[in-house]
């Protein structure tokens, strides 16, 4: 739980945008693998990913609820930097207004940094539709980052300039 | 050749993913040098994954640790009187039955079947499911041997069950209190103490008893 957990509740938190009920949907899922584990030992990890996105997307589904909790938008370790902190919040603003299925493929493949692969296991779809799924949920934030900048009375965000992908 | 943006848009993705040959890649770099838009695009993009790559894990508390326990453990975690007195009147009634079959018994007693310790009881079996194998922490596997041998845990080594018990779950967890329950078998007492013990027992208990029924006493 130490080891999986920290990683479930930031998976969790980025789909509901609710830092509770990430708790909740995390802790549930740890009392279902107590339940029903995997077959085998070894998927303990990956099971416990699908299962936390799969609750995840179901409680908003259920909910029928806009997510309402922006979460912080800058980390600890992040210097207090205004425009930083600005292009954060855009962000989070951003995949908030994104449905839970693209922030779920987004947050696997750009904050797990899992191969395609490990994304089809955890939202149990084919190989091919995580490859549409995700050129679609970053083409619906590049264009809720437009809105985001246009909204904020044309000042544009200070992004970085590209680093090798 | 130049690239067009309805190109570049169609490789973009593989382009961000690293999975584009280097020929087209190269392309690529060279249609976002020259293409101002396609260029914002990008750092957008690299600008976003960043973000959410490089925000702090949630902490995950003693608390969460403890609910989920709680909920996966909870006869056990629900330890009342009454399950206590439960408890004591099962061991009298072991230590009643050891005793009887001790006294019938030839002087060469049967050896220890540790083995048997290390199957799961039947409400376990109900939590759980069907037992699977799962791997045995090293206390777990100290005390297998000190079931081949007979020979008592340490304090040491019944400290490292505890221990480690505490931080497990699942079916490590059960593992580790059936490795208690065969400490227990282990440190039990000779014929000779039993004897003693038993009245001893059922003295506590009914002090016990006489205690939840009139607190003040």
């Amino acid at each position: 739980m130490q080891e999986q957990g920290p990683r479930l509740l930031a998976l969790a938190r980025g789909v509901v945008r609710d830092t509770h009920i990430a708790e909740d949907i995390v802790q549930e899922s740890f009392v279902k693998l107590w339940r029903q584990p995997p077959e085998a030992q070894a998927a303990i990890a990956s099971w416990l990913r699908t299962t936390v996105v799969r609750a995840s997307i179901d409680r908003l589904r259920k909910r029928q609820a806009k997510p309402s909790e922006t979460l912080n938008p800058s980390a600890p370790e992040s210097p207090p930097v205004a425009d930083a902190q600005e292009q954060a919040r855009r962000i989070e603003d951003a995949m908030a207004r994104l449905d839970p299925e693209k922030r779920a493929v987004l947050l696997l493949r750009a904050r797990d940094q899992l191969p395609y692969e490990a994304i089809a296991a955890a939202l149990d779809i084919p190989l091919g539709t995580v490859m549409s799924r995700l050129a679609r949920a970053r083409k619906a934030l590049l264009h809720e980052l437009a809105q985001t900048e246009t909204a904020s009375e044309g000042s544009p965000i200070p992004f970085p300039r590209r680093s090798t992908p | 050749m130049m690239m067009d943006c309805a190109t570049f848009e169609s490789h973009q993705d593989a382009f961000l993913d690293g999975r584009l040959p280097a020929e087209e890649a190269g392309l690529v770099e060279r249609h976002l040098a020259a293409c101002p838009k396609c260029q914002a695009a990008i750092d957008h993009l690299l600008a976003a994954e960043a973000h959410l790559r490089d925000q702090p894990e949630p902490e995950w508390t003693e608390e969460l640790t403890q609910s989920v326990l709680d909920q996966t453990t909870a006869p056990l975690a629900r330890q009342t009187w009454p399950w206590q007195m439960a408890t004591a009147a099962g061991w009298l009634l072991a230590i009643g039955l050891g005793l009887a079959l001790l006294r019938s018994a030839p002087s060469s007693a049967p050896t220890v079947q540790g083995v048997a310790y290390y199957q799961p009881a039947p409400w376990m079996k109900s939590t759980l499911g069907p037992h699977r194998e799962v791997e045995a922490p090293p206390p777990v596997v100290e005390i297998l041997q000190h079931l081949r041998t007979g020979q008592a845990p340490s304090p040491r080594l019944l400290e490292a069950i505890a221990s480690e018990r505490q931080r497990s779950f699942g079916e490590k967890r059960i593992m580790l209190l059936e490795a208690e329950a065969a400490c227990a078998h282990l440190l039990q007492p000779t014929a000779k103490d039993l004897e003693t013990l038993f009245p001893e027992l059922e003295r506590r208990l009914e002090a016990l008893i006489q205690r939840q029924r009139s607190p003040d006493a």
